[in-house]
């Protein structure tokens, strides 16, 4: 804690920022890349959020308390960027956000940044066929690992109800997979 | 035959079949380290330059030793300028007083008044005969117009 108390003291100086700044880009600029792809299925789409989430963050970084590490704090500020941006994109095309997702895993074979494998197609489309919430949820805990608690500070949900959307996504994803 | 049931002679391992999903999602899971999502070649170098150029840090030299420095240098223009503008000012109005002392030193009256005939004629006099009695100005009309009709009064 006193070392991320030091470190934001460091991107707040005018000094230190420009250095500071850059060595959060380099630290995290992979992970949050990958939890906004899992989002947003699109590699153009994830970059947009991505950069949008580090300029907010930089923009922010005065009103950050201090409350949960910072990783946690980005996390945050990456998943409603990403959710703004599937937001912003379903809307121009007048349908709901999981049409949206379905469109894209439609797509990922014929998409270059894809590996066209057919059980790697089927399993995200099976993840792209979850409700938004689930989607995130799987993904955060299957893949990235993530506790429930830090999960539950990210997106704002108990974790008892984490569990649950987790436990249904599996249950459906098991499904999808054995018919 | 009876002997020969319809039962596989084939095992599996115990509990093969309740897990098989959880193991297969597992599997495709460490098949790709990113579930077959790439990235361009090169792109988190070029993210992160991207990235670093769209943040403008505010320039924190101007800001505390500069912007002082400019502050004091542009009030020294200033007041130099000032100066300058005074002495110039000082410079033409002494420039005008030696031209005309001098004008009037080397100029005969005549000269002076023959220079400046438009004048007299047009507007200085025109204006003062406004302001005089009218005997006044028949005096002025009969006996001195023109400096240069003196002459030939006082010759008659």
């Amino acid at each position: 804690m006193e070392s991320q108390n030091q470190f934001l003291k460091a991107l707040t100086s005018p000094e230190t920022q420009e250095v500071a700044f850059k060595k959060l880009v380099v630290d995290y600029k992979e992970r949050l890349y990958w939890h906004i792809r899992k989002i947003l299925i699109d590699h153009n789409d994830a970059d947009d959020a991505l950069q949008n989430t580090f300029v907010k963050v930089y923009e922010n970084i005065r009103k950050f308390k201090g409350n949960s590490s910072i990783y946690t704090w980005m996390y945050k500020i990456a998943t409603n960027e990403a959710l703004n941006l599937l937001d912003k994109k379903s809307k121009q095309l007048g349908i709901s956000n999981e049409e949206w997702i379905e469109k894209k895993t439609d797509l990922l074979e014929s998409d270059v940044y894809f590996d066209s494998n057919a059980m790697l197609i089927k399993l995200q489309k099976a993840i792209g066929s979850l409700p938004e919430k689930q989607r995130i949820v799987f993904n955060m805990r299957h893949y990235e690992e993530m506790k429930y608690e830090e999960m539950s500070e990210i997106l704002g949900t108990s974790v008892g109800g984490l569990k649950a959307s987790y436990h249904h996504a599996m249950t459906k994803i098991k499904n999808i997979i054995n018919e | 035959m009876s002997r020969f049931t319809n039962k596989s002679p084939f095992k599996v391992p115990k509990g093969y079949f309740e897990d098989f999903d959880s193991r297969l999602i597992q599997k495709i899971k460490n098949t790709s380290e990113k579930n077959g999502f790439n990235i361009p070649n090169g792109y988190f170098q070029r993210v992160e330059k991207d990235i670093l150029n769209k943040v403008k840090y505010p320039n924190h030299r101007t800001a505390t030793l500069v912007s002082p420095l400019w502050k004091i240098a542009s009030i020294i223009v200033l007041m130099f300028l000032f100066y300058y503008n005074e002495q110039s000012m000082l410079n033409q109005n002494e420039f005008a007083e030696f031209y005309i002392e001098d004008y009037l030193m080397f100029n005969t009256t005549y000269e002076i008044a023959d220079h400046s005939d438009y004048s007299f004629e047009n507007s200085n006099f025109s204006s003062s005969y406004e302001s005089m009695s009218i005997d006044d100005a028949i005096e002025l009309r009969l006996y001195g117009e023109l400096p240069t009709n003196l002459n030939l009064f006082d010759d008659e």
